[in-house]
């Protein structure tokens, strides 16, 4: 068991380190001049040639890799010049805005998956189609377009929620910062307009964001559930004279949540992703509108730590995944057991 | 034949003309049977015969889509079509209960045994202390046979051998002990030795609790050894029905008779001349096998120093259970792995050692014939030219020739023209068959591995394939080495027979030699656990 | 399901086909329109949907339905133009891992595990801005991140095709590896090849419009609908709502199609999901 553990660590560490190496191709062997990109377009020459010999674009190619990799290591980041501030700070000062969004958003869509991909399975016919229909539309919608859609029609038309107005109207000042949550800060300093007006700025973004991992999960649930109730066990505990719903979620669930629980880390891609694509439609103030103001201006530090930290989450959250199954499927804890 | 009654005139289970349709399909066209307190009734059936769809139906859990269409189910006197899913929820578990098919995956593997039987207690006594319960289950472990049931308690299926497995789920299933036990191939998927204990266990515990039986099986052999009443049922309907005597000693149908043909009798041999007759030349060795051992990674051996000679024309079965190294030495010997150890001498050539193009080469002298035709044939690929692509490969002729020789050979195999541009999901698995031997042995090879070539086919089917292997063998004098699980056909086939066990040969010999005289203590246990039709014939022959 | 079980199963497959001729025939009209569809017009800026304008007009007075149906043309061409480069590489790699030596699976699956674990859409916009915006850009960056899907999935079924029977007795007959690879393989990969073309087929649509959407895909004023539907944000708050909504749902109603599409051929292969 410890030997599979550690080669999981081990092959996850080169998949990290290759992906540094990726990402370090991207940024200095496809440009043309990679100091310009990472000082922007607007720096002088001194800055230029600053930028230049820190990145050490003299030295050998791999030489220059290792420069790169020690200093994401120690947390060098760079320099975004659209941001005007270093790459590290510019993140972290914005990380907790989009984890409100993204934590908010991922409840809901496995919640949402569980309770539909339950349905569908259960109850064929009218139901089933319906959450299958909005599920092929949760597919194919692109979303930044989905918020556009939410604001039309739930903020211009049916006025139930704000806009594109940020975390907080602009009559409220922002919560004395304890967990960088706007609804729970509220909530700890017994502020009800505060708690509420925040929720109701965190509707639309969530929907939008949440509408995909929605998507995905439900199908996926879907799929492995259909697969599941077919398997001869069930049938066996039907045999015993259990009633079908208790079977769902006795063995049923549990069985289908095996395969769901291991894309834990592609659920976290489509949430980083989402986060990018939604946060400019809301003017929500996280990393994700930042990383989108950065690629308008070509801010290469930026994109390049920012795809190169989510590649690390990726494959983290797929180790996380594991470690989940490994609780839950006792094959799994004992070598070279198969079914 | 005493059978063991409570209340021999009641009656457990009365079906009458029963109708299943999935769909718009009608598959059950009006089957009618009654099963006695205490009685074992056998539904014996080739696939597709609608014997599980029946046994499902009386438990009120047919697969989606099949509902019952017309008909009566007395459970106890009650009928049970149409009632609601509820109201079968309180007599499932309690009142009837079911064996399922394939132990390895009839457990939820997540969860623990315990669990597992607990639930069905549970669900039936609520309330019931959890101490009363884990005694239950400790007392249900026991009673099946299953050794420290304390430990055994919180482990998991994948803990469990099959036969252990089927145990578990035999525990299950009298939890609450019901008056009815629907066992749908219930020992199918487990080795001889392991079915023998296991239908052992099924009858001592119906007889111990009173229990009526009612077993779905395609095998024949497992019917004489276990029930005392038949169904025979083909197509949807019921076509015989009987005591086991009656249906064993004189069926009424040409399809039952035709059923129990097919079973080799003790003493039946395959037409022919027999092997090594004094008189004949000494017959040449096209294939040796010499210390061939097999290992994966630093595993133990699993198969361990075989020495095997096959002569021209002459069939040696390899018999053994799952997990004796069968496969693995049919696939060393054709070099789809290679060996850890020792050498294998085809013709004179050293074909354990060849490489790349000689060992292309030298393959046309040794071919092989898969278990499962249904994956063997590429779903792709013409009937025809699955059977010509050997003569090309091996430049033997061009593709016209090839085509014409393919054709030629599959009608000498029964499948004329109209076959020839079919792909092979358009054929029957006895067809697919063929087609997979003549491929085989078009390129006349000197040897042809036989890996349980019949295994996968329906019993009606298995002994036309095995004919027509025997009058290949006689016009092309091809040596077969024949894999093979079943004891009755290697006796009825093979002209010596070698007992692999735990990847050795513990004992080599003529069927003969074999079965009236076996040494090793293994292959005395293989021949008692084969169950066996004509033994019951033959024991009432005796006595009448 | 009852007796209507097989029209109920291939409707989905021939309203998909309608969509998709449909589209088709959006998109050549759009080719015929060209630059038209770009020139704008102060005096009918912004008119709400009306016979004259079936979409109505955008902030520069441009008709929206001649954008998005020349929108329609550049996604399906770039689209397919990716997906087609994607499949070639993925599929040469997935055959040289799956049939090829354990070290030259090792070699070449290492690179693209790494260039998975990226985000697709997030390393496409790099790859994108690295080469400088445009729609070529866009589409080697879409490539880049095409090719270790194919790759994977193609990998693993190669893989599994080894152990498949008749594969085996291909061997067993003396085929050699690569004719094998040819004959038995390749056909045994077609269902999959089907299933991923047409399901990134596809996620390239949304990740092209995404690309446009950051602006580092199609440059003003081309009509890609990401970059339409960019431009009616600023509308959406002020009410011109089909500024922004016709080319979601143009976008939308593609993607659906080619989904269902997607789900029927896979359902065909393996009955027990959707």
């Amino acid at each position: 068991m410890f030997r599979d553990i550690r080669q999981r660590l081990l092959a996850s560490a080169v998949t990290i380190v290759l992906a540094s190496f990726v990402s370090f191709v991207v940024l200095r062997a496809l440009p043309g001049d990679p100091a310009r990109l990472i000082a922007g377009p607007l720096a002088g020459p001194e800055t230029l040639a600053a930028t230049r010999s820190s990145l050490g674009l003299d030295r050998p190619f791999f030489a220059q890799y290792g420069q790169f990799l020690w200093n994401f290591v120690r947390g060098d980041w760079g320099y975004s010049f659209s941001v005007g501030d270093e790459v590290r700070e510019a993140l972290t000062s914005r990380l907790t805005a989009t984890l409100e969004l993204a934590l908010y958003a991922f409840v809901l869509a496995v919640v949402g998956a569980l309770v539909c991909a339950s349905v569908a399975s259960f109850r064929p016919g009218f139901r089933r189609g319906l959450v299958r229909l909005f599920a092929l539309v949760g597919l194919g919608s692109p979303p930044f377009w989905v918020g556009l859609v939410l604001i039309v029609v739930f903020s211009s038309y049916l006025g139930w929620w704000p806009g594109p107005s940020g975390r907080l109207s602009p009559q409220l000042y922002p919560p004395e910062p304890v967990t960088g949550f706007y609804t729970v800060d509220f909530a700890l300093h017994g502020d009800l307009i505060g708690v509420s007006d925040s929720a109701a700025h965190l509707v639309l973004p969530v929907v939008s964001l949440a509408l995909l991992p929605w998507a995905f999960l439900t199908r996926l649930l879907t799929a492995n559930m259909a697969d599941t109730a077919g398997q001869p066990y069930i049938l066996v505990v039907r045999s015993k004279g259990v009633p079908a719903w208790r079977t769902h979620v006795r063995h049923v669930l549990a069985n289908s949540l095996l395969p769901t629980v291991s894309s834990c880390g592609l659920i976290l891609a489509t949430l980083i992703t989402g986060s990018v694509l939604v946060e400019t439609v809301f003017n929500w103030p996280g990393v994700g509108a930042m990383l989108t103001e950065g690629i308008s201006a070509q801010d290469f530090a930026l994109v390049q730590s920012f795809i190169l930290l989510s590649a690390i989450l990726y494959v983290v959250g797929n180790l996380v995944g594991d470690a989940v199954n490994r609780m839950i499927d006792a094959r799994l804890r004992t070598p070279g057991a198969a079914r | 034949m005493t059978v063991s009654t409570v209340n021999p005139t009641g009656t457990a289970v009365e079906v009458s003309d029963l109708r299943v349709a999935y769909g718009g399909d009608e598959v059950v066209h009006g089957v009618s049977f009654r099963l006695r307190r205490g009685a074992r009734l056998g539904i014996v059936g080739e696939s597709g015969s609608g014997k599980s769809t029946v046994a499902r139906a009386v438990l009120g859990l047919l697969p989606p889509g099949g509902h019952v269409t017309g008909g009566r189910i007395e459970l106890l006197d009650t009928d049970v079509v149409g009632r609601t899913d509820k109201e079968m929820n309180d007599l499932r578990g309690r009142v009837v209960s079911l064996v399922f098919q394939d132990p390895l995956t009839s457990l939820d593997p997540v969860k623990p045994i315990g669990k597992q039987i607990a639930e069905v207690i549970v669900q039936h006594h609520r309330g019931l202390p959890r101490a009363e319960v884990r005694e239950r289950c400790l007392r249900l472990l026991n009673e099946v046979g299953v050794n420290d049931a304390e430990r055994r308690l919180k482990q998991y299926p994948h803990e469990f051998s099959g036969g252990m497995r089927q145990r578990v789920l035999i525990a299950i299933a009298i939890a609450n002990q019901p008056d009815v036990l629907i066992a749908d191939e219930p020992t199918t998927a487990l080795d001889v030795t392991t079915q023998a204990q296991v239908l052992d266990l099924l009858r001592t515990t119906a007889e111990r609790h009173g229990m009526s039986v009612i077993l779905v099986t395609h095998d024949l052999g497992v019917v004489a050894e276990f029930c005392d009443e038949v169904v025979v049922m083909k197509a949807g309907e019921i076509i015989e029905t009987g005591t086991a005597e009656q249906i064993f000693a004189s069926p009424a149908q040409d399809y039952t008779r035709h059923l129990l043909d097919c079973i080799p009798r003790p003493g039946d041999r395959r037409p022919g001349p027999e092997f090594g007759d004094p008189g004949d030349a000494e017959p040449a060795a096209v294939l040796t096998i010499t210390g061939l051992r097999k290992r994966y990674g630093r595993g133990p051996h699993v198969l361990d120093d075989i020495d095997l000679t096959l002569h021209a024309g002459e069939t040696v079965g390899i018999v053994g259970e799952s997990g004796a190294g069968k496969s693995t030495l049919a696939r060393t010997l054709i070099r789809l792995e290679n060996a850890s150890g020792g050498t294998i001498d085809l013709n004179g050539a050293d074909f354990g050692a060849a490489r790349s193009k000689r060992l292309r080469e030298l393959r046309r002298d040794i071919q092989m014939v898969f278990q499962d035709p249904f994956s063997s044939l590429d779903p792709h690929m013409q009937v025809v030219d699955i059977v010509a692509q050997p003569l090309i490969v091996h430049g033997l002729c061009d593709r016209p020739a090839a085509r014409a020789r393919a054709t030629e050979m599959l009608a000498s195999m029964g499948l004329d023209e109209q076959f020839l541009d079919r792909l092979p999901r358009n054929l029957s698995g006895g067809q697919r068959q063929r087609v997979a031997i003549a491929r085989a042995l078009i390129l006349r090879p000197a040897v042809a591995v036989l890996d349980e070539p019949i295994s996968a086919l329906d019993v009606s089917v298995r002994a036309q394939v095995l004919d027509l292997l025997r009058e290949e063998q006689l016009s092309l004098g091809t040596a077969y080495l024949f894999i093979v699980h079943d004891l009755a056909v290697a006796r009825y086939f093979c002209d010596r027979i070698a007992v692999l066990y735990e990847g050795k040969i513990v004992e080599f010999g003529s069927p003969a030699d074999l079965f009236e005289r076996p040494r090793h203590p293994y292959t005395r246990r293989l021949l008692d656990a084969i169950p066996d039709p004509h033994h019951l014939q033959r024991r009432m022959k005796d006595t009448t | 399901m009852n007796g209507t079980t097989s029209a109920w199963r291939r409707w989905p497959v021939i309203a998909s086909m309608v969509i998709l001729a449909v589209y088709l025939m959006l998109a050549l009209a759009g080719t015929f329109l060209g630059d038209q569809a770009n020139v704008a017009d102060v005096t009918r800026t912004l008119r709400p949907p009306s016979a004259e304008h079936l979409l109505g007009t955008d902030g520069e007075g441009r008709d929206v339905l001649s954008r998005v149906s020349v929108g329609a043309g550049i996604s399906i061409m770039l689209a397919a133009i990716s997906v087609a480069l994607g499949a070639a590489g993925g599929l040469i790699v997935a055959l040289a891992c799956g049939l090829g030596a354990r070290w030259l699976d090792r070699v070449l699956m290492a690179p693209m595990n790494a260039v998975l674990a990226f985000p697709q859409l997030l390393l496409a916009m790099a790859i994108a801005i690295a080469l400088g915006s445009g729609l070529t850009s866009a589409v080697i960056g879409i490539v880049v991140t095409i090719i270790p899907v194919f790759a994977v999935t193609l990998r693993g079924e190669a893989l599994r095709s080894r152990s498949e029977a008749f594969v085996e007795a291909a061997t067993t007959i003396g085929l050699p590896r690569w004719r094998i690879a040819l004959r038995h393989v390749v056909p045994y990969l077609g269902t999959t090849m089907t299933v991923q073309i047409a399901a990134n087929f596809g996620s390239a649509v949304i990740t092209l419009a995404a690309l446009s959407y950051v602006g580092v895909g199609a440059r003003p004023p081309t009509a890609e609908w990401g970059a339409m539907i960019n431009d009616g944000l600023q509308h959406a708050v002020s009410g011109q709502w089909w500024v922004g909504v016709a080319p979601g749902i143009a976008l939308l109603g593609l993607v659906i199609a080619v989904n269902i599409f997607t789900d029927q051929v896979r359902a065909r292969r393996r009955p027990a999901g959707w």
